[in-house]
């Protein structure tokens, strides 16, 4: 019997891998021009002693080594890392139960979805500015705790306040984001699944425990990466609102680095500081998909 | 039929097109000169380097001039990104507390026989003969020249005479001639509420300001003290000093005496705009203040209600202050350093229209003697000054170095950290930036 589908033309296969070639060489390009080369370029940039004023020079690991003993680089880390903590745990609770109340259709549940997601719209240094205005002396906040019969708190001049101040701006614009992202997520989950639940007499919070959160786990993995990597790269509210100060009570390593490539023209320092904080991001990626991988 | 040599007709026609091409060329040829600053074109000053560049290019049609203008906040920033990409431009402003950092990379141009020659002079030397004594000093390195002063100011204390008036003092005779006296008029300034609260500070700090604002009040007290914030080759930080613990103990009095409040004074535009709206009655000023306020604030302020005082001392000690300034560089790699030149000396070629449409001193020499000079107010005040001052912070790695002490400053008299081992820090912390060169 003849073999109808089995003939192939000479350099079938071949063309074929081709065609997939060509098909995927815009993408291939585009990453390799934007994402990859960026990054290959700072990988260069911090070995060597580039002010921008002048051609970079090779200075081998001096930089690495440089950061190894700069106190002020693992300080911005230590803020970072508690302000990613406690941004992402407020960040979680409250958008989860934004998301609770528009997921359970009540009145005017449509509007809420618009008024969480409005103060994601405006930009972060405009917000930044504005609730500066709102937390400085003499200002709304002041006004609040005077209500309440609270004294004065120095916001943005105390170290431990000011990240607070800072985590309610950043919290206030980004929560209707997360909340949008985690009722898509709860949205994915099937009725029959929550109702087999309550016929299993499961209560509300072993629902949420043993049902909601295992469901959710790939919008979690996601709010958490990218909530990590937004949190780290979003430098805007402390260059507004404190500039890293009082001290370095609020120098997150974003800004750090930003200083140090853009103010001290210390590029080369900066591309090693960014090199280590791709590292740990791609660290922390790993440890946060490993943890997310129990079974449902 | 007849043979034509075509040669010739084909060489004239050439030779007609090369010369109309050139005649284009030249009708239309032009030299570019980029020139960058900072200056609003909204203010005073912006709007006078709009005129000055329209009069140059009036006397000079041949060039026409670019000038862009980007805020202070992001103009190094700015600036070093596009010298990184080979795109500097001709000529641009340039702090001599950047100088240091420019000229290390060789970025800037010495002002050399031909650049003195495009600002007419004969030589160099003939050069700053046409500028006042001293008033170059900042833009030199080793003998060389990078730059021709475009700002030359003079800061020391004002205080608000109003305010004197108000608490039943005299501004001339009660002015503060020591920081004892300083503190003792403050505690008669201050107003509070009903709750204890400051409305009206008696001092204030620039917290929301630049690291050169801190170092306004810091480096000043410093030298009079004996001390500074580097040693003299600049190889090592000298910031925990007795003298530097006993200026910031200084500083810090006046919130320990409860005449200033720290929260207020790190409000959004407080700095600028309190103590000419009579928010705090004393302040570290500079020689343009009073007349820009009182053109800034028209109605609000008049001249009489401010007067300019040395900063107090300690008992015993001359007063110290600081000057600080701006020059015109040219690029090293510009193509057009003769016409960059040329510009940047018409630019600084009108000291008395400039001090009077500004406020800004452009110290060519005899700049003091003219009639818009003494039309300052306070001329002969300022001009007495100079004599205990020195340029601000000039040293290398200007742009670390200061950061480094601002924040040393904001935790002492922000989070009350404890002088000596904030200082400590800070001395570390400098010592391995200029270790880093």
């Amino acid at each position: 019997m003849r073999r109808f589908f089995r003939v192939r033309p000479p350099g079938y296969v071949l063309r074929l891998h081709l065609a997939g070639v060509l098909f995927l060489l815009p993408t291939l390009l585009f990453a390799v021009v934007f994402l990859i080369g960026p990054i290959a370029v700072a990988v260069v940039y911090s070995f060597t002693k580039f002010s921008m004023l002048s051609a970079p020079r090779f200075n081998g690991g001096a930089n690495y080594l440089a950061i190894a003993q700069m106190p002020a680089f693992w300080e911005a880390l230590w803020v970072t890392g508690k302000y990613i903590f406690l941004r992402l745990a407020v960040i979680f609770v409250i958008a989860f139960f934004m998301a609770h109340i528009v997921q359970t259709r009540i009145l005017g549940a449509g509007i809420f979805q618009s008024i969480y997601f409005l103060p994601y719209v405006f930009p972060l240094a405009v917000t930044s500015v504005v609730w500066k205005i709102f937390f400085q002396a003499r200002g709304l906040m002041e006004s609040l705790t005077d209500l309440l019969g609270i004294a004065p708190i120095s916001w943005l001049t105390d170290g431990d306040w000011a990240l607070v101040a800072i985590l309610i701006t950043t919290v206030w614009s980004g929560v209707g984001y997360y909340s949008i992202i985690l009722l898509a997520g709860l949205q994915t989950i099937p009725k029959s699944v929550w109702e087999a639940a309550i016929v299993d007499g499961l209560t509300a919070p072993q629902r949420f425990i043993y049902v909601t959160l295992p469901m959710l786990r790939p919008t979690l993995f996601y709010m958490l990466v990218v909530g990590t990597v937004n949190t780290i790269q979003g430098f805007d509210p402390f260059l507004v609102m404190t500039d890293g100060g009082p001290g370095n009570a609020t120098e997150v390593i974003g800004l750090l680095i930003f200083k140090q490539g853009v103010v001290n023209f210390r590029m080369g320092l900066a591309s090693a500081m960014s090199v280590i904080v791709l590292l740990i991001i791609f660290a922390l990626t790993l440890v946060q998909h490993r943890l997310l991988r129990w079974k449902v | 039929m007849e043979d034509y040599d075509m040669k010739p007709i084909l060489r004239n026609a050439m030779l007609a097109v090369v010369a109309l091409g050139f005649v284009a060329t030249s009708a239309t040829a032009q030299t570019k000169v980029s020139l960058w600053h900072i200056w609003d074109p909204n203010a005073a000053q912006g709007k006078i380097y709009q005129e000055y560049v329209k009069e140059f290019e009036a006397a000079n049609p041949g060039v026409k001039v670019e000038v862009v203008v980007t805020p202070h906040k992001n103009y190094f920033q700015r600036l070093a990104a596009a010298i990184a990409a080979g795109e500097g431009p001709d000529a641009f402003a340039l702090t001599y507390r950047r100088l240091l950092d420019f000229e290390a990379n060789g970025v800037i141009s010495p002002i050399d026989a031909g650049a003195a020659k495009s600002m007419g002079h004969a030589s160099v030397d003939a050069l700053r003969k046409a500028w006042a004594p001293g008033s170059l000093e900042s833009y030199q390195v080793g003998d060389r020249l990078y730059g021709v002063p475009l700002q030359f100011n003079i800061y020391a204390w004002i205080i608000n005479a109003k305010h004197f008036r108000e608490a039943g003092l005299d501004p001339v005779k009660d002015a503060p001639k020591t920081w004892d006296d300083a503190h003792a008029v403050a505690k008669k300034l201050v107003k509070k509420d009903d709750k204890g609260r400051i409305t009206r500070q008696a001092i204030s700090f620039p917290f929301v300001a630049s690291a050169a604002w801190y170092l306004l009040e810091f480096e000043p007290v410093l030298r009079e003290l004996g001390g500074s914030i580097l040693n003299a080759d600049q190889t090592e930080s000298l910031v925990n000093s007795e003298a530097a613990i006993k200026t910031m103990e200084t500083i810090r009095k006046r919130f320990d005496l409860g005449v200033s409040d720290k929260d207020i004074a790190a409000s959004l535009d407080y700095y600028r705009e309190g103590f000419p709206t009579g928010k705090f009655s004393m302040t570290i000023g500079g020689n343009w203040g009073i007349p820009r306020w009182v053109k800034n604030f028209k109605g609000v302020v008049k001249e009489s209600d401010f007067l300019a005082i040395p900063t107090p001392t300690f008992a015993g000690r001359k007063t110290a202050t600081s000057t600080t300034g701006w020059a015109w560089a040219v690029f090293n790699n510009s193509k057009n350093k003769s016409a960059a030149w040329k510009l940047a000396d018409f630019l600084t070629s009108q000291p008395a229209r400039h001090l009077k449409e500004t406020g800004d001193i452009i110290p060519r020499a005899g700049w003091s003697e003219s009639e818009a000079a003494k039309s300052i107010p306070q001329a002969a005040f300022w001009e007495d000054m100079l004599q205990y001052s020195q340029p601000l912070a000039k040293i290398r790695n200007y742009s670390e170095v200061s950061e480094i002490l601002k924040k040393a400053m904001e935790e002492i008299l922000l989070s009350g950290k404890d002088i000596k081992a904030t200082l400590d820090r800070a001395k570390a912390d400098i010592d391995a930036v200029l270790k880093r060169g």
